[in-house]
């Protein structure tokens, strides 16, 4: 158990509860937003699911849902890690507000919003393990200064 | 205009600069943008450097030999090379770039033949010629 909470594992379980929690709440009634919702629900959502993708294909091997990383692996600093530091979480964030406005449920979409701190803290901590790691890691920060979403946040 | 930083010519490679550290900067990059594609490589990972000699050629073939066991030895692909000083007795500078199983290579196996290197002094700044050998089996820079 000491290793799981030391790789950052209750992140992990917390994710998972929040991503339940938001499907509960869009799907208890489903229903379709009105048409400029669901324009943009359905932009957003589209979005984020090829950033995490992107995310995700860049790193290969070194995909852990873990905020600590892999053993023996280098960093992932091309593709879509050029634009934004934690796109997998940005994704999962976009998409997920995505799907949100396009059932236009207010629970699930305020759910979706407090994504944004939960994934700004859990890189924090991720951070922090990847400049331990890596001795570069800082002058990383500094070239890609957007954290979630390229260009954005 | 673009400024001619270096240019492959038979066995090697002439590279040119408004000063002597620029020279070094673009022997370096000429030689291992025979190895790597760089077009996209960013200055993420950076190692200082410095390399000893008595004379501008020897200066010029410790600093590619230098070059090259940092990358070996870092795992670094590096395009940015900067050059704080040189003097007589030794080059000091820096190369940056990125972990090199993210960086694509370009298929070729490249030794610089150090004895070879030449310097020298032109009207309009530096030049070099940066002999190399390239593409046989044992023949390996990185």
């Amino acid at each position: 158990m000491s290793n799981f909470a030391e790789r950052g594992g209750w992140w992990v379980v917390g994710q998972v509860v929040w991503f339940f929690a938001i499907g509960f709440a869009a799907f208890r009634s489903p229903r379709l937003s009105n048409e400029t919702m669901v324009i943009a629900g359905s932009a957003m959502t589209v979005y984020g699911v090829w950033l995490s993708f992107a995310g995700a294909r860049a790193l290969g091997e070194r995909l852990t849902p873990y905020p600590e990383p892999l053993d023996e692996v280098t960093l992932m600093t091309r593709g879509v890690y050029r634009h934004a530091r934690h796109p997998i979480y940005g994704g999962v964030i976009v998409s997920f507000l995505g799907v949100s406005l396009l059932t236009g449920d207010s629970l699930a979409i305020g759910l979706s919003l407090g994504l944004v701190p939960f994934f700004w803290l859990k890189s924090s901590s991720e951070e922090r393990r990847l400049a331990d790691r890596y001795s570069d890691y800082d002058r990383y920060r500094d070239l890609v200064p957007k954290r979630l979403i390229p260009w954005i946040l | 205009m673009d400024i001619v930083r270096f240019e492959l010519v038979d066995g090697g490679l002439f590279a040119y600069g408004m000063t002597l550290g620029e020279l070094f900067e673009n022997a370096a990059f000429g030689v291992f943008s025979q190895l790597f594609d760089l077009r996209d490589v960013s200055p993420v990972q950076s190692r200082p450097l410095v390399a000893p000699g008595d004379t501008n050629n020897e200066l010029l073939a410790n600093w590619i030999d230098e070059l090259q066991a940092m990358s070996r030895l870092e795992r670094i692909a590096p395009s940015y090379f900067v050059v704080d000083r040189v003097e007589e007795g030794g080059v000091q500078g820096s190369a940056a770039g990125e972990p090199i199983d993210q960086v694509p290579e370009m298929g070729k196996r490249l030794a610089v033949v150090a004895r070879d290197v030449e310097v020298s002094q032109t009207p309009d700044g530096w030049w070099a010629s940066v002999p190399f050998l390239t593409s046989g089996p044992d023949l390996r820079l990185v």
